[in-house]
């Protein structure tokens, strides 16, 4: 595809110039590994700007999608992803698609959500490490503005389609 | 004294070209123009609609040659234009040493971006458009195209470009400020750490033209 940028033109030995910035970060979206229970069935998620012109789906099987044994987790990872406002939605089996987080902030300095910033760092798997032993999450106290995107994004909080 | 109406993808040279003028400077400096001297300050962006006095060409003395010799008569050179985009990583980091393969009208010109992340080009007048394939992309540059931030629709089709052109998607550039443009305002005020309004002010412009260069 070719992109197409408006630029101006200057006079020979002046310094004005035009910029061109080739934008995107990567986001790191965590689910439940095997949400429906059928390991023959690709789980998907959906990030989709919400003017609907740029939208990217990942299955479960892409190898952009990384496993977090320890957590039950797998690691959708959206690359390159341009500055606006966005949705994910996930879906699983062959059902509707379901809005998990609407307002997801992408800026030159990362995600946010609400105001919080979210973590953008494409790989968090550390296989080769011990799992640490269970512990109660819920009451785990969170660090103020640390909020990670996996602590939201859980389709068994009942999630429902925000408008 | 004819009135010229300007027309998206000119600029001073190229207008001052089509009625004969070798420099630009001879209509841009011209008392008539005085005015929209001072509203736009770049000769080379300047808003679809503007209007320019073209001044009558004065007539040249005709030369005394005698016969019977051979004469040389220099031309003098074909104006041309400068291109200058400056690439970058989408932290803001230069686009060092890049290999890219620029192609104005039927010339390619091969080099690599200086350590600024610079590819500087002389562009004939009169030529609309470039390709540039740079970092495994192929980008077209409207030559011309990009329209002031202080222009006629109150600068919002300058802002729409300047904002594509950083990595913030402001859509079509239509002098519309619409819900995307907004968005696009918005987060560029947060990552420029200006007041979050989302609309086109003074402050937004202002840095909106620093940021990109012109």
């Amino acid at each position: 595809m070719t992109l197409s940028y408006d630029v101006a033109l200057g006079n020979q030995g002046e310094q004005d110039h035009n910029t061109i910035v080739f934008s995107g970060v990567d986001i790191t979206v965590p689910l439940e590994m095997d949400l429906d229970n059928d390991p023959l069935q690709d789980d998907e998620v959906r990030l989709k700007s919400l003017d609907g012109l740029y939208e990217a789906i990942l299955l479960a099987s892409d190898p952009e999608v990384k496993p977090d044994t320890d957590r039950q987790l797998l690691l959708y990872t959206f690359r390159n992803v341009p500055p606006g406002a966005y949705r994910i939605g996930v879906r699983i089996s062959d059902e509707e698609w379901m809005d998990v987080v609407v307002g997801l902030i992408v800026s030159k300095t990362g995600a946010s959500l609400g105001g919080k910033t979210l973590g953008t760092k494409p790989d968090a798997v550390k296989p080769h490490e011990p799992a640490p032993a269970p512990k109660d999450e819920a009451s785990e106290p969170l660090e103020p503005g640390k909020q990670s995107l996996g602590e939201f994004v859980d389709v068994n909080d009942a999630y429902v389609e925000e408008r | 004294m004819p009135v010229h109406v300007v027309k998206s993808g000119e600029c001073f040279t190229t207008i001052a070209a089509s009625y004969g003028f070798g420099d630009y400077r001879t209509i841009y400096n011209h008392p008539m123009n005085a005015a929209l001297k001072v509203k736009r300050p770049n000769p080379n962006v300047i808003h679809p609609g503007d209007q320019i006095y073209i001044p009558d060409k004065a007539q040249r003395q005709a030369l005394d040659v005698p016969t019977g010799k051979a004469h040389a008569f220099k031309l003098k050179k074909t104006a041309k234009k400068a291109l200058r985009v400056v690439f970058q990583t989408h932290k803001g980091e230069p686009l060092k040493n890049a290999p890219y393969k620029l192609k104005i009208g039927g010339t390619t010109i091969e080099g690599k971006t200086t350590g600024a992340g610079l590819v500087e080009a002389a562009v004939p007048i009169g030529e609309a458009s470039a390709v540039i394939e740079i970092d495994g992309r192929v980008i077209e540059l409207k030559l011309g195209r990009l329209n002031p931030v202080d222009g006629r629709d109150n600068g919002v089709s300058g802002v729409q470009g300047r904002l594509n052109n950083l990595g913030y998607n402001a859509g079509v550039v239509d002098g519309i400020a619409g819900p995307k443009t907004r968005t696009a305002l918005a987060i560029f005020q947060k990552d420029a750490g200006l007041k979050i309004t989302g609309s086109v002010d003074d402050a937004t412009k202002k840095k909106l033209a620093e940021i990109h260069g012109c």
